[in-house]
């Protein structure tokens, strides 16, 4: 199952002196378990993008289908069925999610989705329980806490855990680590990797910082004034030079790599973080001097 | 959705109108809607208000569509009242034009249905006009410019001003809000528009309570940032831009006084003297409800 856009174009308050077209036919597919990233500077259209994901936008233009849901349905009923099995499917985490917390306690924050999924008190009972095991909270602790008791990485948490609790199978979040610690941040991350491998969900992830985008995603989408301006993996997207162009910064590690060929030194594999990279360079040292005592 | 409600907003182009004295525009507007409900209640002189009105749209370079959506707002009451002035009120006998059942329509109710229908409209278009040609910073340095007499009697004027700005400064910023929240909710299977009346108003629970939050946090972090710039609110504040009346002013305050006075002098004349003037006949097509 996968995500499937052809020829999809966005128009914000069409015919009015406020007219933007944020989208121009954009044409993708995204399969199943990938890790996406999703960049570009601030107007490009990345969250214009990915709110049509979750049919939060209307399509005005072009095909779109989430694991075979036709999103572009203009029939009043069908487009009914077709957000209830959907809006169950995709999980959506806006920027600063924390804003959007509103229950009396974090069990009931957690359940709206559930029981606007209209399950069983069990089942939600059960999933409540999961989301928030699954985001690394005590479920004793925060279970019958308001949430605007926590702080801020653990509101962060539950407003995670209650588009967790939907059991999408993709997740889309938008700018997860805006605003975190680099722990938190760090926190948060290890989180949705874990979940993807217990899981195979997708996860699309708009970020601005490439560091982030670099050690953890798969695949990465650029957009630039409406466009798909790049779209490859990740590696070899930052091994070309001219991001910066587009307004983003290249990674540490891919400046670093740069550097290092450019110094004659050529590292084994692909090395997204820092401890990667350490023991490639441990590597490396270890066979130029076998080399060296082999000579 | 939410974008579509917010009629009356500031429409951007180039005319005269925009670049009147806010405080002539407001005063002009406010004379206005005095005029159309209180002043004026012949057909005649509604038509003559909404010829003015019509070319102060065509002047100002505002598609009419912008101003009738304001209308759009109002469109439930206008009818509402309509249906209230056929039905109920009653006129002699002559004038039954329809009796049906224990429905009975006089011509005298459908005059008065058509007058407040008309005015109701003319109203709304009016005061929409202000706002659409004014931008909220005008608008605010205008009705403060007209209240500063007050602060002869020790009314914080500057402060209202204040608290009026900052308002209509956070209008849009707080309706992205709820657009984004909405969103969020709607992305958790919210629906807003299924179930019966209690369903509805409990399904905007996770609508207003984020809102009211993260309002009382802004209003906290604005307070604090103003307080970090050193700001008093007692003192005496200088503009960048200063309100001045030009001639331009003044001539479109003598074509309002000439056209809606006008019509205002119109509806208090004699009739006898009115008939005399222009004919029996000519006044009985032009003033059919006197």
């Amino acid at each position: 199952m996968s995500i499937i856009v052809k020829d999809l174009s966005y128009t914000y308050n069409p015919k009015s002196p406020y007219q933007t077209q944020a989208l121009k036919n954009v044409s993708l597919t995204i399969e199943e378990g990938q890790f996406v990233g999703l960049c570009g500077h601030t107007g490009s259209g990345k969250t214009t993008f990915v709110q049509h994901l979750n049919a939060l936008i209307i399509t005005q233009e072009g095909y779109l289908s989430v694991n075979g849901l036709d999103l572009t349905v203009k029939n009043k009923k069908l487009r009914r069925e077709m957000l209830k099995k959907l809006r169950g499917k995709v999980g959506m985490v806006f920027q600063y999610p924390e804003y959007q917390l509103f229950a009396n306690t974090v069990y009931e924050d957690i359940a709206f989705g559930p029981k606007n999924m209209k399950l069983t008190k069990e089942e939600i009972d059960v999933r409540v329980k999961e989301a928030i095991i699954s985001v690394g909270l005590d479920f004793d602790y925060v279970n019958q806490k308001s949430p605007f008791e926590l702080s801020g990485g653990e509101k962060r948490r539950v407003a995670l855990a209650g588009v967790l609790a939907m059991r999408p199978s993709v997740l889309v979040l938008d700018e997860p680590t805006a605003g975190l610690d680099p722990r938190g941040k760090r926190e948060i991350l290890d989180l949705i990797v874990n979940l993807k491998k217990q899981s195979g969900l997708t996860v699309i992830m708009i970020s601005h910082d490439m560091d982030e985008v670099y050690e953890y995603t798969d695949r990465t989408i650029v957009f630039n004034n409406g466009t798909v301006e790049y779209d490859m993996r990740t590696y070899e997207l930052f091994q070309k030079a001219d991001l910066t162009k587009l307004g983003l910064e290249i990674p540490q590690m891919a400046v670093l790599n740069n550097i290092l060929k450019n110094g004659g030194v050529f590292l084994t594999g692909e090395n997204h973080t820092v401890k990667q990279m350490l023991s490639a360079l441990v590597q490396y040292k270890a066979d130029k001097l076998r080399k060296q005592q082999n000579d | 959705m939410i974008r579509e409600v917010a009629f009356g907003q500031y429409y951007p182009t180039k005319s005269v109108i925009h670049r009147l004295d806010p405080r002539l525009k407001i005063i002009l507007s406010l004379a206005y809607m005095v005029a159309t409900i209180f002043l004026v209640n012949s057909f005649f002189c509604y038509a003559l208000l909404s010829l003015f009105l019509l070319s102060v749209i065509a002047v100002s370079k505002i598609p009419l569509i912008s101003v009738f959506k304001s209308v759009k707002a109002i469109l439930f009451l206008a009818l509402f009242t309509a249906v209230i002035n056929i039905f109920f009120i009653k006129g002699n006998a002559e004038e039954l034009l329809v009796d049906w059942w224990i429905f009975k329509i006089y011509s005298s109710g459908l005059i008065s249905a058509g007058r407040m229908v008309f005015r109701l409209i003319l109203l709304v278009m009016g005061a929409s006009m202000l706002t659409l040609t004014t931008t909220p910073v005008d608008l605010t340095y205008g009705i403060e410019s007209l209240l500063s007499p007050l602060k002869l009697i020790k009314v914080p004027v500057g402060d209202f001003a204040l608290v009026m700005s900052i308002t209509l400064r956070f209008i849009p910023t707080l309706m992205e809000e709820t657009d984004r929240i909405i969103r969020a909710q709607k992305a958790r299977g919210a629906q807003f528009d299924t179930g019966g009346m209690v369903a509805r108003a409990k399904a905007f629970v996770p609508i207003l309570v984020p809102l009211l939050v993260n309002s009382f946090r802004r209003a906290e972090e604005l307070a604090m940032a103003m307080n970090a710039r050193c700001f008093e609110g007692s003192t005496k504040r200088t503009r960048l831009k200063k309100l001045i009346f030009l001639w331009r002013d003044l001539f479109a305050l003598l074509i309002f006084v000439l056209i809606v006075g006008f019509a205002v002098a119109v509806n208090y004349i004699n009739s006898d003297w009115l008939v005399n003037f222009i004919g029996k006949p000519l006044f009985d097509i032009l003033f059919f409800d006197r």
